[in-house]
Protein backbone atom coordinates (compact mmCIF):
# COMPACT_ATOMS: atom_id res chain seq x y z
CA UNK A 1 0.00 0.00 0.00
CA UNK A 2 1.39 3.38 -1.02
CA UNK A 3 1.56 6.18 1.16
CA UNK A 4 -0.94 8.60 -0.59
CA UNK A 5 -3.71 5.19 0.55
CA UNK A 6 -2.17 4.61 4.20
CA UNK A 7 -2.70 8.41 4.90
CA UNK A 8 -6.13 8.51 3.39
CA UNK A 9 -7.40 5.03 5.39
CA UNK A 10 -5.56 7.07 8.56
CA UNK A 11 -7.64 10.50 7.65
CA UNK A 12 -10.71 8.56 6.59
CA UNK A 13 -11.06 7.23 10.46
CA UNK A 14 -9.74 10.41 12.12
CA UNK A 15 -12.21 12.05 9.89
CA UNK A 16 -14.93 10.16 10.98
CA UNK A 17 -14.39 10.97 15.22
CA UNK A 18 -13.72 14.51 14.20
CA UNK A 19 -9.97 14.50 15.04
CA UNK A 20 -6.76 15.55 12.57
CA UNK A 21 -4.07 13.10 11.81
CA UNK A 22 -0.55 13.95 12.32
CA UNK A 23 1.11 16.11 9.87
CA UNK A 24 1.89 13.40 7.40
CA UNK A 25 4.52 15.46 5.34
CA UNK A 26 3.41 15.33 1.85
CA UNK A 27 4.55 17.25 -0.87
CA UNK A 28 1.88 19.29 -2.86
CA UNK A 29 1.69 16.74 -5.35
CA UNK A 30 1.46 13.74 -3.14
CA UNK A 31 -1.92 16.60 -1.12
CA UNK A 32 -3.54 16.43 -4.52
CA UNK A 33 -3.40 12.80 -5.24
CA UNK A 34 -4.59 12.54 -1.55
CA UNK A 35 -7.52 14.63 -2.23
CA UNK A 36 -8.29 13.07 -5.82
CA UNK A 37 -8.70 9.89 -3.96
CA UNK A 38 -10.65 11.45 -1.69
CA UNK A 39 -13.12 13.03 -4.62
CA UNK A 40 -13.10 9.42 -6.41
CA UNK A 41 -14.33 7.75 -3.00
CA UNK A 42 -17.43 10.59 -1.79
CA UNK A 43 -15.20 11.20 1.45
CA UNK A 44 -13.58 14.77 0.51
CA UNK A 45 -14.91 16.40 3.20
CA UNK A 46 -14.12 13.73 5.62
CA UNK A 47 -10.42 13.31 4.58
CA UNK A 48 -10.32 17.32 4.66
CA UNK A 49 -11.60 17.52 8.37
CA UNK A 50 -8.75 15.39 9.07
CA UNK A 51 -6.12 17.08 7.37
CA UNK A 52 -7.02 20.81 7.04
CA UNK A 53 -4.37 21.86 9.79
CA UNK A 54 -1.57 20.12 8.16
CA UNK A 55 -2.01 20.96 4.72
CA UNK A 56 0.41 23.76 3.20
CA UNK A 57 -2.19 26.98 2.76
CA UNK A 58 -3.20 27.59 -1.09
CA UNK A 59 -4.22 24.03 -1.44
CA UNK A 60 -6.11 24.39 1.99
CA UNK A 61 -8.03 26.88 0.82
CA UNK A 62 -9.11 25.59 -2.30
CA UNK A 63 -9.82 22.48 -0.59
CA UNK A 64 -11.82 24.56 2.17
CA UNK A 65 -13.88 26.10 -0.96
CA UNK A 66 -14.79 22.39 -2.86
CA UNK A 67 -15.56 21.01 0.75
CA UNK A 68 -17.97 23.77 1.67
CA UNK A 69 -19.69 23.41 -1.34
CA UNK A 70 -20.13 19.47 -1.10
CA UNK A 71 -21.22 19.57 2.56
CA UNK A 72 -23.87 22.63 1.82
CA UNK A 73 -25.14 21.14 -0.99
CA UNK A 74 -25.64 17.98 0.86
CA UNK A 75 -27.27 20.38 3.98
CA UNK A 76 -29.65 21.39 1.24
CA UNK A 77 -30.63 18.13 -0.28
CA UNK A 78 -31.02 16.28 2.77
CA UNK A 79 -33.31 19.57 4.04
CA UNK A 80 -35.60 19.63 1.00
CA UNK A 81 -35.91 15.74 0.98
CA UNK A 82 -36.92 15.79 4.68
CA UNK A 83 -39.32 18.35 3.76
CA UNK A 84 -40.70 15.92 0.38
CA UNK A 85 -40.61 13.33 3.16
CA UNK A 86 -42.90 14.94 5.54
CA UNK A 87 -45.38 15.40 2.85
CA UNK A 88 -45.23 12.05 1.22
CA UNK A 89 -46.52 11.08 4.79
CA UNK A 90 -49.11 13.54 4.81
CA UNK A 91 -49.77 11.73 1.63
CA UNK A 92 -50.37 8.55 3.24
CA UNK A 93 -47.01 7.14 1.61
CA UNK A 94 -44.94 6.33 4.39
CA UNK A 95 -42.22 5.05 2.27
CA UNK A 96 -39.50 3.06 3.59
CA UNK A 97 -35.92 5.09 3.41
CA UNK A 98 -32.53 3.16 2.63
CA UNK A 99 -29.10 4.22 2.64
CA UNK A 100 -28.45 7.76 2.21
CA UNK A 101 -29.92 10.30 4.45
CA UNK A 102 -30.46 7.19 7.41
CA UNK A 103 -27.02 6.21 6.66
CA UNK A 104 -25.80 9.93 7.06
CA UNK A 105 -27.43 10.02 10.33
CA UNK A 106 -25.32 7.13 11.67
CA UNK A 107 -22.43 9.59 11.08
CA UNK A 108 -20.93 12.29 13.72
CA UNK A 109 -20.86 14.38 11.32
CA UNK A 110 -23.66 13.73 9.20
CA UNK A 111 -23.29 16.43 5.89
CA UNK A 112 -19.90 15.37 5.39
CA UNK A 113 -20.73 12.13 4.26
CA UNK A 114 -21.58 13.46 0.60
CA UNK A 115 -24.41 10.96 -1.66
CA UNK A 116 -25.74 11.73 -5.01
CA UNK A 117 -29.31 11.05 -4.14
CA UNK A 118 -31.59 9.49 -1.91
CA UNK A 119 -33.27 5.60 -2.14
CA UNK A 120 -37.07 4.82 -0.84
CA UNK A 121 -38.90 1.75 -1.19
CA UNK A 122 -42.22 2.46 -1.67
CA UNK A 123 -43.75 -1.27 -2.75
CA UNK A 124 -45.39 -1.92 -6.14
CA UNK A 125 -49.05 -1.34 -4.02
CA UNK A 126 -48.74 2.12 -3.78
CA UNK A 127 -45.87 2.91 -6.08
CA UNK A 128 -48.92 4.89 -8.70
CA UNK A 129 -49.67 7.26 -5.88
CA UNK A 130 -45.86 7.88 -5.48
CA UNK A 131 -45.48 8.22 -8.68
CA UNK A 132 -48.22 10.78 -8.84
CA UNK A 133 -47.07 12.56 -6.21
CA UNK A 134 -43.91 13.21 -7.05
CA UNK A 135 -44.68 14.28 -11.07
CA UNK A 136 -47.52 16.60 -8.89
CA UNK A 137 -44.39 18.14 -6.89
CA UNK A 138 -42.16 18.76 -10.14
CA UNK A 139 -40.23 15.92 -10.43
CA UNK A 140 -38.86 14.32 -13.50
CA UNK A 141 -39.26 10.57 -13.80
CA UNK A 142 -36.18 8.97 -15.70
CA UNK A 143 -38.27 6.34 -16.62
CA UNK A 144 -41.43 6.61 -17.94
CA UNK A 145 -42.33 3.18 -18.94
CA UNK A 146 -41.44 1.51 -15.88
CA UNK A 147 -38.91 -0.20 -18.01
CA UNK A 148 -36.94 -1.16 -15.03
CA UNK A 149 -37.59 -4.33 -12.74
CA UNK A 150 -36.88 -2.66 -9.81
CA UNK A 151 -37.15 1.19 -9.26
CA UNK A 152 -37.02 4.43 -10.95
CA UNK A 153 -35.22 7.74 -10.48
CA UNK A 154 -36.73 11.04 -9.94
CA UNK A 155 -34.90 14.34 -10.58
CA UNK A 156 -35.65 18.08 -10.08
CA UNK A 157 -32.55 19.88 -9.85
CA UNK A 158 -29.64 18.64 -8.47
CA UNK A 159 -32.12 16.18 -6.25
CA UNK A 160 -32.53 12.45 -7.39
CA UNK A 161 -34.61 10.01 -5.27
CA UNK A 162 -34.93 6.74 -6.47
CA UNK A 163 -38.36 5.11 -6.02
CA UNK A 164 -38.10 1.35 -5.27
CA UNK A 165 -40.87 -1.01 -6.07
CA UNK A 166 -38.06 -3.97 -5.29
CA UNK A 167 -35.08 -3.21 -3.16
CA UNK A 168 -32.88 -5.26 -5.51
CA UNK A 169 -32.81 -5.17 -9.08
CA UNK A 170 -33.96 -8.74 -10.41
CA UNK A 171 -32.23 -9.15 -13.94
CA UNK A 172 -29.18 -11.19 -12.17
CA UNK A 173 -30.37 -14.76 -10.80
CA UNK A 174 -28.50 -14.05 -8.08
CA UNK A 175 -29.49 -10.75 -6.78
CA UNK A 176 -33.02 -11.96 -7.40
CA UNK A 177 -32.67 -13.97 -4.38
CA UNK A 178 -31.73 -11.29 -2.43
CA UNK A 179 -35.07 -10.21 -2.84
CA UNK A 180 -36.42 -12.74 -0.54
CA UNK A 181 -34.73 -10.45 2.43
CA UNK A 182 -37.63 -8.07 1.62
CA UNK A 183 -40.04 -10.37 3.04
CA UNK A 184 -41.45 -9.36 6.94
CA UNK A 185 -39.51 -5.71 6.27
CA UNK A 186 -42.21 -3.44 6.88
CA UNK A 187 -43.66 -5.42 9.49
CA UNK A 188 -40.48 -5.02 11.07
CA UNK A 189 -39.66 -1.58 10.10
CA UNK A 190 -38.90 1.13 13.17
CA UNK A 191 -39.44 5.22 13.15
CA UNK A 192 -36.61 7.58 13.94
CA UNK A 193 -36.37 11.06 14.04
CA UNK A 194 -34.11 12.78 11.85
CA UNK A 195 -33.80 16.40 12.59
CA UNK A 196 -37.78 16.71 12.64
CA UNK A 197 -39.21 14.56 10.67
CA UNK A 198 -40.02 11.01 11.74
CA UNK A 199 -38.13 8.52 9.31
CA UNK A 200 -39.54 4.90 8.50
CA UNK A 201 -36.24 2.32 8.40
CA UNK A 202 -35.46 -0.95 7.94
CA UNK A 203 -34.74 -2.56 11.84
CA UNK A 204 -31.07 -1.48 12.43
CA UNK A 205 -30.22 -5.21 11.44
CA UNK A 206 -31.97 -5.96 8.85
CA UNK A 207 -30.60 -2.29 7.09
CA UNK A 208 -27.00 -4.24 8.52
CA UNK A 209 -27.55 -7.03 6.19
CA UNK A 210 -29.06 -4.67 3.32
CA UNK A 211 -25.87 -2.79 3.60
CA UNK A 212 -23.47 -5.65 3.51
CA UNK A 213 -25.51 -7.59 0.94
CA UNK A 214 -25.17 -3.89 -1.16
CA UNK A 215 -21.37 -3.63 -0.82
CA UNK A 216 -21.02 -7.31 -2.23
CA UNK A 217 -23.28 -6.98 -5.15
CA UNK A 218 -20.74 -3.91 -5.82
CA UNK A 219 -17.51 -6.49 -5.44
CA UNK A 220 -19.11 -8.54 -7.65
CA UNK A 221 -20.27 -5.73 -10.11
CA UNK A 222 -17.21 -3.29 -10.58
CA UNK A 223 -15.74 -2.82 -6.47
CA UNK A 224 -16.96 -1.61 -3.40
CA UNK A 225 -15.65 1.48 -2.15
CA UNK A 226 -14.36 2.51 0.96
CA UNK A 227 -17.38 4.59 1.45
CA UNK A 228 -19.86 1.38 1.87
CA UNK A 229 -17.00 0.11 4.65
CA UNK A 230 -17.08 3.27 6.39
CA UNK A 231 -20.89 3.27 5.98
CA UNK A 232 -21.20 -0.53 7.79
CA UNK A 233 -18.46 0.87 10.53
CA UNK A 234 -20.89 3.93 11.03
CA UNK A 235 -24.02 1.66 11.38
CA UNK A 236 -22.64 -0.65 14.04
CA UNK A 237 -21.34 2.25 16.34
CA UNK A 238 -24.91 3.69 16.20
CA UNK A 239 -27.05 0.99 16.37
CA UNK A 240 -27.68 -2.33 18.54
CA UNK A 241 -27.18 -5.09 15.97
CA UNK A 242 -28.06 -8.89 16.16
CA UNK A 243 -24.64 -10.43 14.82
CA UNK A 244 -26.33 -13.38 14.80
CA UNK A 245 -29.14 -12.63 12.34
CA UNK A 246 -26.39 -11.03 10.26
CA UNK A 247 -24.84 -14.28 9.98
CA UNK A 248 -28.00 -16.15 9.36
CA UNK A 249 -28.96 -14.00 6.55
CA UNK A 250 -25.58 -13.68 5.26
CA UNK A 251 -25.14 -17.48 5.22
CA UNK A 252 -27.93 -17.90 2.82
CA UNK A 253 -26.54 -15.66 0.16
CA UNK A 254 -22.96 -17.12 0.47
CA UNK A 255 -21.67 -13.82 2.17
CA UNK A 256 -19.88 -15.02 5.13
CA UNK A 257 -16.71 -14.79 3.97
CA UNK A 258 -16.94 -11.47 2.92
CA UNK A 259 -18.77 -10.29 5.98
CA UNK A 260 -15.65 -11.46 7.59
CA UNK A 261 -13.47 -9.31 5.40
CA UNK A 262 -15.32 -6.08 6.02
CA UNK A 263 -15.13 -6.82 10.02
CA UNK A 264 -11.31 -6.71 9.08
CA UNK A 265 -11.57 -4.26 7.30
CA UNK A 266 -13.07 -2.07 10.02
CA UNK A 267 -11.42 -3.28 13.11
CA UNK A 268 -7.97 -2.43 11.54
CA UNK A 269 -8.64 1.52 9.71
CA UNK A 270 -11.88 2.21 11.63
CA UNK A 271 -12.08 1.05 14.68
CA UNK A 272 -15.03 -1.16 14.57
CA UNK A 273 -15.58 -3.80 17.21
CA UNK A 274 -15.67 -7.10 16.16
CA UNK A 275 -18.92 -9.10 17.10
CA UNK A 276 -18.63 -11.94 19.75
CA UNK A 277 -18.67 -15.06 17.67
CA UNK A 278 -17.15 -13.81 14.56
CA UNK A 279 -13.67 -14.25 13.04
CA UNK A 280 -12.32 -12.74 10.83
CA UNK A 281 -10.55 -12.66 7.40
CA UNK A 282 -8.00 -10.74 5.94
CA UNK A 283 -9.10 -7.48 3.89
CA UNK A 284 -5.72 -6.42 2.39
CA UNK A 285 -7.14 -7.35 -1.32
CA UNK A 286 -10.26 -5.50 -0.56
CA UNK A 287 -9.48 -2.70 0.56
CA UNK A 288 -6.43 -2.83 -2.44
CA UNK A 289 -9.49 -3.62 -5.11
CA UNK A 290 -11.78 -1.08 -2.98
CA UNK A 291 -9.01 1.96 -3.20
CA UNK A 292 -8.43 0.95 -6.83
CA UNK A 293 -12.18 0.83 -8.31
CA UNK A 294 -13.43 4.54 -6.78
CA UNK A 295 -16.53 4.42 -4.62
CA UNK A 296 -18.53 2.06 -6.77
CA UNK A 297 -15.90 0.68 -8.61
CA UNK A 298 -16.69 2.89 -11.26
CA UNK A 299 -13.04 4.40 -11.42
CA UNK A 300 -12.09 3.54 -14.58
CA UNK A 301 -14.21 2.42 -18.42
CA UNK A 302 -11.39 -0.69 -18.14
CA UNK A 303 -13.31 -1.41 -14.53
CA UNK A 304 -16.56 -0.94 -15.63
CA UNK A 305 -16.32 -3.15 -18.48
CA UNK A 306 -14.66 -5.87 -16.29
CA UNK A 307 -18.09 -6.03 -14.64
CA UNK A 308 -19.62 -8.14 -17.11
CA UNK A 309 -16.74 -10.53 -16.10
CA UNK A 310 -17.49 -10.42 -12.77
CA UNK A 311 -20.58 -10.37 -13.45
CA UNK A 312 -21.35 -13.65 -15.69
CA UNK A 313 -18.99 -15.52 -13.62
CA UNK A 314 -21.80 -15.03 -10.28
CA UNK A 315 -24.11 -16.47 -13.29
CA UNK A 316 -21.71 -19.47 -13.12
CA UNK A 317 -19.95 -18.63 -16.41
CA UNK A 318 -16.13 -19.45 -15.53
CA UNK A 319 -14.58 -19.58 -19.24
CA UNK A 320 -12.55 -17.75 -20.51
CA UNK A 321 -13.99 -17.22 -24.37
CA UNK A 322 -17.48 -16.50 -22.88
CA UNK A 323 -16.28 -13.75 -20.43
CA UNK A 324 -14.11 -12.34 -23.56
CA UNK A 325 -17.64 -12.61 -25.79
CA UNK A 326 -19.39 -11.18 -22.91
CA UNK A 327 -16.63 -7.92 -22.39
CA UNK A 328 -17.35 -7.04 -26.02
CA UNK A 329 -21.46 -8.46 -25.73
CA UNK A 330 -22.49 -7.91 -22.35
CA UNK A 331 -25.58 -9.67 -20.73
CA UNK A 332 -28.98 -7.44 -21.29
CA UNK A 333 -28.55 -6.96 -17.45
CA UNK A 334 -25.19 -5.27 -17.22
CA UNK A 335 -25.79 -3.42 -20.44
CA UNK A 336 -28.85 -2.41 -18.08
CA UNK A 337 -27.09 -1.52 -14.94
CA UNK A 338 -24.58 0.70 -17.34
CA UNK A 339 -26.82 2.26 -19.46
CA UNK A 340 -29.96 3.83 -18.44
CA UNK A 341 -31.31 4.26 -22.00
CA UNK A 342 -31.10 0.50 -22.44
CA UNK A 343 -33.59 0.01 -19.94
CA UNK A 344 -36.19 2.45 -22.09
CA UNK A 345 -35.22 0.95 -25.25
CA UNK A 346 -33.77 -3.08 -24.81
CA UNK A 347 -34.22 -3.12 -28.44
CA UNK A 348 -31.99 -0.98 -29.10
CA UNK A 349 -29.30 -2.46 -27.41
CA UNK A 350 -27.46 -4.55 -30.77
CA UNK A 351 -26.89 -1.11 -31.60
CA UNK A 352 -25.06 -0.45 -28.50
CA UNK A 353 -22.62 -3.41 -29.14
CA UNK A 354 -21.66 -2.30 -32.59
CA UNK A 355 -20.03 1.08 -31.00
CA UNK A 356 -18.99 -0.65 -28.51
CA UNK A 357 -17.04 -3.08 -30.98
CA UNK A 358 -16.39 0.01 -32.78
CA UNK A 359 -14.54 1.76 -29.69
CA UNK A 360 -12.63 -1.60 -29.16
CA UNK A 361 -11.20 -2.05 -31.90
CA UNK A 362 -10.34 1.62 -32.39
CA UNK A 363 -8.12 1.35 -29.16
CA UNK A 364 -6.92 -1.85 -29.34
CA UNK A 365 -2.92 -1.15 -29.64
CA UNK A 366 -3.23 2.51 -28.13
CA UNK A 367 -3.84 1.27 -24.50
CA UNK A 368 -4.95 -2.46 -24.49
CA UNK A 369 -8.23 -1.19 -23.44
CA UNK A 370 -10.11 -4.54 -23.62
CA UNK A 371 -6.56 -6.52 -22.68
CA UNK A 372 -7.22 -4.60 -19.95
CA UNK A 373 -10.81 -5.00 -18.60
CA UNK A 374 -10.15 -8.95 -18.80
CA UNK A 375 -6.68 -8.75 -16.92
CA UNK A 376 -9.22 -6.71 -14.39
CA UNK A 377 -11.90 -8.96 -14.76
CA UNK A 378 -9.72 -11.75 -14.14
CA UNK A 379 -8.27 -10.52 -10.88
CA UNK A 380 -11.26 -9.73 -9.78
CA UNK A 381 -12.91 -13.39 -9.91
CA UNK A 382 -10.21 -14.13 -8.09
CA UNK A 383 -10.86 -11.53 -5.48
CA UNK A 384 -14.54 -12.81 -5.69
CA UNK A 385 -13.38 -16.42 -5.11
CA UNK A 386 -11.03 -15.46 -2.41
CA UNK A 387 -13.86 -13.99 -0.43
CA UNK A 388 -16.18 -16.83 -1.49
CA UNK A 389 -18.66 -14.26 -3.20
CA UNK A 390 -21.99 -15.73 -3.52
CA UNK A 391 -20.29 -19.00 -4.04
CA UNK A 392 -21.23 -20.31 -0.51
CA UNK A 393 -24.54 -19.44 -0.59
CA UNK A 394 -26.96 -21.76 1.09
CA UNK A 395 -30.70 -23.09 0.10
CA UNK A 396 -32.90 -20.75 0.81
CA UNK A 397 -34.47 -22.37 4.38
CA UNK A 398 -37.52 -20.35 5.43
CA UNK A 399 -37.01 -21.69 8.98
CA UNK A 400 -33.85 -19.29 9.12
CA UNK A 401 -35.79 -16.56 8.25
CA UNK A 402 -36.59 -14.31 11.22
CA UNK A 403 -40.08 -13.19 12.46
CA UNK B 1 -43.76 39.87 18.24
CA UNK B 2 -42.38 39.59 21.02
CA UNK B 3 -44.59 38.35 23.90
CA UNK B 4 -44.33 36.65 27.77
CA UNK B 5 -42.01 37.44 29.71
CA UNK B 6 -40.04 40.51 29.32
CA UNK B 7 -37.63 42.14 32.23
CA UNK B 8 -36.64 44.99 30.43
CA UNK B 9 -37.86 46.69 26.68
CA UNK B 10 -36.20 49.73 24.78
CA UNK B 11 -36.58 50.88 21.38
CA UNK B 12 -33.90 51.23 19.74
CA UNK B 13 -33.52 52.50 16.17
CA UNK B 14 -31.08 51.10 13.77
CA UNK B 15 -31.38 53.82 10.62
CA UNK B 16 -34.49 53.74 9.25
CA UNK B 17 -36.17 50.54 11.47
CA UNK B 18 -37.10 50.01 15.09
CA UNK B 19 -36.35 47.08 16.24
CA UNK B 20 -37.56 45.86 19.98
CA UNK B 21 -33.93 44.97 22.24
CA UNK B 22 -34.54 43.49 25.68
CA UNK B 23 -31.84 42.11 27.21
CA UNK B 24 -34.49 39.43 29.14
CA UNK B 25 -35.77 38.69 25.01
CA UNK B 26 -35.59 35.42 23.92
CA UNK B 27 -34.64 34.59 20.43
CA UNK B 28 -34.82 31.46 18.46
CA UNK B 29 -32.65 30.17 15.56
CA UNK B 30 -34.25 30.49 11.73
CA UNK B 31 -34.28 26.34 10.96
CA UNK B 32 -33.47 27.83 7.07
CA UNK B 33 -29.49 28.80 8.41
CA UNK B 34 -27.71 25.38 9.82
CA UNK B 35 -24.80 26.23 12.02
CA UNK B 36 -21.95 23.52 11.02
CA UNK B 37 -18.33 23.93 12.35
CA UNK B 38 -16.18 22.77 9.45
CA UNK B 39 -12.46 22.22 9.80
CA UNK B 40 -11.91 24.42 12.26
CA UNK B 41 -14.12 27.48 11.06
CA UNK B 42 -17.71 28.21 11.69
CA UNK B 43 -20.56 29.07 9.18
CA UNK B 44 -24.38 29.37 8.90
CA UNK B 45 -25.50 27.53 5.47
CA UNK B 46 -28.90 28.67 4.14
CA UNK B 47 -31.12 26.02 3.13
CA UNK B 48 -35.22 26.40 2.22
CA UNK B 49 -36.65 29.73 1.68
CA UNK B 50 -33.17 31.25 3.16
CA UNK B 51 -31.53 29.56 0.27
CA UNK B 52 -33.74 31.45 -2.82
CA UNK B 53 -32.04 34.63 -1.53
CA UNK B 54 -28.56 33.26 -1.42
CA UNK B 55 -26.93 29.95 -1.07
CA UNK B 56 -23.60 31.14 0.14
CA UNK B 57 -22.46 30.04 3.49
CA UNK B 58 -22.03 32.66 6.10
CA UNK B 59 -18.29 32.48 7.96
CA UNK B 60 -18.95 33.34 11.84
CA UNK B 61 -16.18 34.57 14.05
CA UNK B 62 -15.21 32.53 17.43
CA UNK B 63 -17.70 34.88 19.39
CA UNK B 64 -20.55 35.04 16.59
CA UNK B 65 -20.46 31.24 16.59
CA UNK B 66 -20.54 30.97 20.32
CA UNK B 67 -23.92 33.78 20.65
CA UNK B 68 -25.67 31.77 18.10
CA UNK B 69 -25.56 28.47 19.61
CA UNK B 70 -26.57 30.35 22.47
CA UNK B 71 -29.53 31.55 20.79
CA UNK B 72 -29.79 27.88 19.59
CA UNK B 73 -30.38 26.43 23.03
CA UNK B 74 -33.01 29.32 23.48
CA UNK B 75 -31.32 31.21 26.32
CA UNK B 76 -32.20 34.77 27.22
CA UNK B 77 -30.40 37.63 25.97
CA UNK B 78 -29.61 38.72 29.41
CA UNK B 79 -28.38 34.86 30.63
CA UNK B 80 -26.01 35.27 27.10
CA UNK B 81 -24.49 38.46 28.63
CA UNK B 82 -23.70 36.81 31.96
CA UNK B 83 -22.13 33.48 30.65
CA UNK B 84 -20.05 35.36 28.18
CA UNK B 85 -18.49 37.91 31.21
CA UNK B 86 -17.63 34.54 32.75
CA UNK B 87 -16.36 32.70 29.80
CA UNK B 88 -14.85 35.78 27.70
CA UNK B 89 -13.71 37.38 31.29
CA UNK B 90 -15.01 41.12 29.95
CA UNK B 91 -16.88 43.25 31.26
CA UNK B 92 -21.08 42.72 31.65
CA UNK B 93 -21.08 46.47 29.01
CA UNK B 94 -18.49 44.77 26.34
CA UNK B 95 -20.50 41.44 26.51
CA UNK B 96 -24.09 43.63 26.30
CA UNK B 97 -22.52 45.14 23.02
CA UNK B 98 -21.31 42.28 21.43
CA UNK B 99 -24.67 40.10 21.70
CA UNK B 100 -27.32 42.15 21.51
CA UNK B 101 -25.20 44.27 18.08
CA UNK B 102 -24.65 40.52 16.91
CA UNK B 103 -28.38 39.32 17.76
CA UNK B 104 -29.77 42.51 16.26
CA UNK B 105 -28.19 41.82 12.98
CA UNK B 106 -29.39 38.39 12.90
CA UNK B 107 -32.99 39.83 13.83
CA UNK B 108 -32.74 42.21 10.75
CA UNK B 109 -31.85 39.59 8.81
CA UNK B 110 -34.28 36.99 9.22
CA UNK B 111 -31.48 34.75 10.84
CA UNK B 112 -33.04 34.57 14.33
CA UNK B 113 -36.57 35.05 15.50
CA UNK B 114 -38.22 36.41 18.32
CA UNK B 115 -38.99 32.80 20.64
CA UNK B 116 -42.64 32.93 21.34
CA UNK B 117 -42.32 31.76 25.24
CA UNK B 118 -46.19 30.88 25.22
CA UNK B 119 -45.54 28.11 22.45
CA UNK B 120 -42.48 27.06 24.14
CA UNK B 121 -44.25 26.60 27.76
CA UNK B 122 -46.97 24.45 25.97
CA UNK B 123 -44.47 22.60 23.95
CA UNK B 124 -41.35 22.42 26.37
Amino acid sequence: MDIISRVFLQAVAAGLAKKQIEDPGLSPEEWRRLMDLSHEQLLMPVVFEAVYDSMPEALEQEYRAVSLALISSQIRKTDRFLKLYKRLTEQGVEPLVFKGVVCRDAYLLSDWRVSTDEDIYVGRDRFMQFHAFMKEMGFQGSDPNFASEHETVYRKKDMFVEGHWEIFPQENSILKQVNTLTDGILERAVHIKIEDTEILMMEPSDHMVFLLLHAMKHLALSGVGIRQICDIVQWDQRYEIDWEWVRTSMELFGGIRFTEAVLDAGSRYFGMRVPEGWTMTNSQKLIEDSLEGGVFGHNSQERLHSASITFSDTEGHNNMGYNLLRTIFPAREVMEIRYSWARKNPALLPVDWGVRILRYLTRIGKNNSPIRSLQIGKQRIKLLEEYGVFREAKEEDSDNRRE
Amino acid sequence: MYSGKQKRKTLITDGSECFLRGEGMRLKTNPDYKYREIAGMHYLIPCGRASARSETPIQLTETAAWIWNRIEKEMEREEIIVCMTQEFEVDRETARKAVTGFSDMLLQQGMVEVANDAEKRQNP
